[in-house]
C-alpha cells in the first residue's frame, strides 16, 4: 500500500525537476546570445543541472531528502543536443587526492558516431538530430574531412542556381571580389532571397532604451543588423557598427533596392547538393551491414531497427529523402544514436555505486520514450533506489526540449499569415502566427508571408541596470487560435515537405490524397516560404557547415 | 422464556459479530485497494498527457478500462485548460514588467470525447494544464454494508475517488 502511493509521488517529484530543469534551460539558452558556443552550452547545461537539484530537494524536503543526500539517488541525467551528448554522473577523476576519486560532474561530450568498413573504406559517421552529417577517415583511401546535409540529388536542378556577384572597394581601396548563391530551385520550387526583420531593443550611450525594427541577415552565426547608419551587431544590447571588411564585404552585396537580403536558404540547398552529390559518389554503397565497433573488428549486428542490404547514403533512390522520418538513412540515424546513448548510459548507470545494497541497472525505455529522445533535444533523468516498503525505487523521467537553440526540427518552424491583407510583413499587427501544417490556413488558402524559428517569438528579456528589466518579443504577432492556442489537428509535417497533403479517413482507416490542400500548398507561397525558412534557419545556426569543402 | 429470548438475541448478535463485521472489513478493504489501483492509473495517465503533450483515444480507453477493471462503474471529469499567451504579447509591448496575464480556454470531459472519437487524439502545447478527477457511482458492497447500518442517506457518496492534475511540459507533436 505505502509502496504504490510513494512511487507515484516519487515519479511526480521526478518529472516536476525534470521539466524545472528543462524550463531553465530554455530559459537561460534563449537569452544567451552565446548559447551556441561550447563553453556556454556547459554553463547553460551546469545551471539546469542545479535547478534540478534544488527543485528535487525542496519538493523531497518534507521527507527529510536534502539535495546533497538526493544526488545518490540519481545515477545519471543525460542531456541529448544537437550532434552528440552529455552524461552527468559520477566520474573516475585522477588528480583528485586521497583514495576515493569518484567526482559528479558532466561528462565529456559523446557524438553519435558509426564507424563503417569495406573495401578502401574505413570511416567514421557523425550524426545528428536531422540530416546533417559529419564524415571522416579514409575513404576511396584518402584521409577526408567532410560535413554537410543530405538531401535528394535530382530534387535540385543544377542549371537553376544563381550567383551574385559584387566588387567591393574597401576603406583604404582595396578590391574585393565576392560571390555568393542567391537563387536555387528545389523539388520544383525556387529558394530566392528573402528579407528577414525583427524588433530589437538596443540602449544607447545616455541610457535611451529604443525598441524598433530592423532588418537582418546571418553571417557566421552572426546576426547582423541594417539601420540607416551602417551595419551593426548586437553587442550586450548596443549597437557595435561593423568594420570588419569580410563581414560588410557580404553584408553590402546583400544588399540591394534599399533593403538586406538573406541568401541562406539558397546557399544551404546549394551546399547540401555539393555535399549529397559527394556522398552519393563516395557513399552510396555503404550498407548497416558495413557498420563496425569503434575498435573496426567487431560488426554490429543488433541494431534496434534493421535496414540489412537497402543502402543509407544513396541519394538518388527518391524513397531515401533524409528529410523524411521513413527513410533507410533516417533508420539508420536513429538505430545508431539509440545504440550508442543505450551503451554508454547503460554503463554509465551500473558502474554507479555509491549505495553497497543497492544494484543501479539502467530501466528499459518504451519505443516512445526513444522517439522523444532521437528526434528533440531533451533530458532524461534517473531516479533509483529510494528505498519503498520492502522494494527499491526506479524510474526515469524523459522530457523533450522543444525551444533551444541547438536543432531545427521540422516542427520548429512558424508561418506568418498577411491577416491585415496589406501584403507585407508587419511585426506588431494583425498578422498571425501559426504552425506551418495548421489546418485553417491550408483549408482557409490563406495569404503567407514569412516564416521564423519558434524561439524568435519568445519573450526575451534586457537587463538595462540591476534591477530594472525589461521584455520584449522579436516578433510580436498574435497566435493562431485553431493551431497554437489550441493545438488541434493540423496536416502531417512529413506531407508538406513531400509537397502531397494527406488526410485521414475515418471511414477506410487510411490516409487520402487532399487534392484541394496539395493544390493550396504547391500554388501559394506556403511551401515555398516554409522550406526556405527550414533552409535558412538550419544554415544561420549550425556551425558544422565550416568543416565544408576541407 | 425470558432465557430463549436472550438466547435469540444473543445468537443475532454473534451473527453479526461474527459474519457482518467482517464482511465489511474485508469489502472496506477491497474498496481501499481499487482506490489504489484508480489512484496510480489516474496519476499515470495524467503524467503521460503532461510529459508526450499528446492524449490519445487509445490511452484514454486503456485508462478506463483499467479503472473498470476494478469492477466498479466510474464518472470520470476531465478537464483541459489551454493556454493563450496572446493577450500578454498584445498588451505589454517593450515596457513589460509584468508576467502571468495569461488566459486560459477550458475543455471539458464531453468536449474532449468528441474531439477523440474524430480525430483520435489532443495535442496539446507546453503550458496548458489538464485535471482528471474519477469517483465511482455504483454501490460497492462496503456502501451498502454501511448505509444499511449507519442509515447514510444521499446519492452524492462515494467510497472510491481519485484525482491528478498538472501543467503540460512539451508540445506535444504529429
Amino acid at each position: 500500500m505505502i509502496r504504490f502511493g510513494l512511487q507515484t509521488s516519487y515519479t511526480r517529484k521526478l518529472q516536476t525537476a525534470t521539466a524545472d530543469a528543462i524550463k531553465s534551460f530554455q530559459l537561460n539558452t534563449i537569452n544567451n546570445k552565446y548559447s551556441t558556443v561550447s563553453d556556454s552550452k556547459i554553463r547553460d547545461i551546469e545551471a539546469s543541472i542545479s535547478s534540478f537539484y534544488n527543485s528535487l530537494g525542496t519538493e523531497l524536503g518534507a521527507s527529510g531528502y536534502t539535495a546533497e543526500e538526493l544526488q545518490s539517488f540519481i545515477p545519471a541525467m543525460v542531456y541529448t543536443m544537437y550532434d552528440g551528448y552529455y552524461i552527468y554522473g559520477e566520474y573516475w577523476n585522477e588528480t583528485l587526492e586521497g583514495d576515493y576519486k569518484y567526482q559528479y560532474g558532466l561528462r565529456p561530450y559523446i557524438y553519435y558516431s558509426c564507424r563503417y568498413k569495406s573495401i578502401n573504406n574505413d570511416f567514421i559517421v557523425n550524426y545528428t538530430l536531422d540530416n546533417t552529417i559529419t564524415v571522416y577517415g579514409i575513404v576511396n583511401g584518402t584521409y577526408v574531412t567532410k560535413s554537410g546535409s543530405l538531401i535528394l540529388t535530382d530534387l535540385i536542378k543544377e542549371s537553376s542556381i544563381q550567383k551574385k556577384q559584387y566588387d567591393y572597394t574597401d576603406n583604404v581601396g582595396n578590391q574585393h571580389h565576392c560571390e555568393y548563391v542567391v537563387a536555387i530551385q528545389y523539388d520544383g520550387i525556387t529558394i530566392e532571397p528573402e528579407i528577414l526583420k525583427e524588433q530589437l531593443v538596443t540602449i544607447n550611450e545616455d541610457n535611451v532604451i529604443d525598441r524598433q525594427e530592423y532588418e537582418y541577415v546571418t553571417y557566421s552565426n552572426r546576426k547582423i543588423y541594417k539601420d540607416n547608419n551602417g551595419y551593426f551587431w548586437n553587442n550586450k544590447n548596443k549597437k557595435q557598427y561593423i568594420t570588419d571588411i569580410e563581414t560588410l564585404k557580404f553584408a553590402e552585396c546583400m544588399t540591394w533596392d534599399g533593403h538586406l537580403h538573406s541568401n541562406s536558404g539558397a546557399q544551404y540547398y546549394a551546399d547540401a547538393y555539393e555535399f549529397s552529390k559527394w556522398v552519393n559518389e563516395h557513399l552510396g554503397n555503404i550498407t548497416q551491414e558495413n557498420a563496425y565497433e569503434a575498435d573496426g573488428v567487431t560488426k554490429i549486428t543488433n541494431f534496434a531497427i534493421t535496414t540489412k542490404q537497402e543502402k543509407i547514403f544513396d541519394l538518388t533512390n527518391e524513397n531515401n529523402n533524409p528529410l523524411i522520418e521513413e527513410s533507410t538513412f533516417n533508420q539508420n540515424r536513429m538505430a545508431v544514436i539509440r545504440r550508442t546513448i543505450e551503451s554508454n548510459l547503460a554503463s554509465a548507470i551500473a558502474n554507479y555505486g555509491a549505495i553497497a545494497d543497492y544494484e543501479f541497472e539502467m530501466p528499459l525505455f518504451t519505443e516512445e520514450d526513444w522517439d522523444k529522445l532521437l528526434n528533440n533535444v531533451s533530458l532524461a533523468t534517473f531516479m533509483q533506489g529510494i528505498p519503498i516498503g520492502t522494494k527499491y525505487y526506479n524510474n526515469y523521467c524523459i522530457i523533450t526540449n522543444d525551444k533551444n537553440k541547438e536543432v531545427v526540427t521540422t516542427d520548429s518552424i512558424y508561418v506568418i499569415t498577411d491577416s491585415n491583407g496589406n501584403g507585407v510583413y508587419d511585426l506588431d499587427s494583425l498578422d498571425e502566427v501559426h504552425v506551418a501544417t495548421c489546418k485553417k490556413v491550408i483549408d482557409e488558402e490563406e495569404s503567407v508571408i514569412a516564416a521564423y524559428r519558434n524561439i524568435d517569438f519568445e519573450r526575451q528579456n534586457v537587463v538595462i541596470t540591476e534591477g530594472d528589466e525589461r521584455y520584449f518579443y522579436p516578433h510580436a504577432n498574435e497566435k493562431c487560435y485553431h493551431c497554437m492556442v489550441s493545438a488541434a489537428d493540423n496536416y502531417d509535417m512529413n506531407d508538406l515537405i513531400a509537397g502531397t497533403m494527406k488526410t485521414y479517413s475515418k471511414n477506410t482507416d487510411t490516409y487520402e490524397v487532399n487534392n484541394k490542400a496539395t493544390n493550396y500548398i504547391n500554388s501559394s507561397n506556403l511551401r515555398k516560404i516554409y522550406l526556405t525558412a527550414l533552409a535558412r534557419e538550419k544554415y544561420d545556426l549550425y556551425k558544422t557547415n565550416a568543416y565544408f569543402g576541407t | 422464556m425470558g432465557d430463549s429470548l436472550i438466547t435469540i438475541v444473543a445468537i443475532f448478535l454473534a451473527a453479526i459479530l461474527m459474519f457482518v463485521f467482517p464482511l465489511m472489513s474485508m469489502s472496506e478493504r477491497t474498496d481501499d485497494v481499487s482506490e489504489l489501483a484508480v489512484q496510480t492509473s489516474t496519476t499515470e495517465f495524467v503524467d503521460k498527457v503532461r510529459t508526450t503533450g499528446k492524449l490519445t483515444l487509445e490511452d484514454y480507453d486503456k485508462y478506463i478500462s483499467t479503472i473498470s477493471s476494478t469492477g466498479n462503474s466510474f464518472d470520470v471529469d476531465i478537464e483541459i485548460q489551454e493556454l493563450d499567451e496572446n493577450p500578454g504579447v498584445k498588451t505589454t509591448q517593450a515596457d513589460m514588467t509584468k508576467i502571468g496575464e495569461n488566459l486560459y480556454y477550458n475543455l471539458y470531459t464531453s468536449q474532449i470525447e468528441e474531439k477523440l472519437n474524430n480525430n483520435g487524439k489532443i495535442t496539446l502545447k507546453e503550458g496548458d494544464r489538464i485535471g482528471v478527477s474519477v469517483k465511482n457511482t455504483n454501490q460497492t458492497i462496503s456502501q451498502t454494508l454501511k448505509n444499511f447500518f449507519y442509515q447514510l442517506a444521499g446519492n452524492d457518496t462515494y467510497q472510491i475517488a481519485a484525482q491528478h492534475a498538472g501543467i503540460v511540459t512539451v508540445n506535444g507533436t504529429k
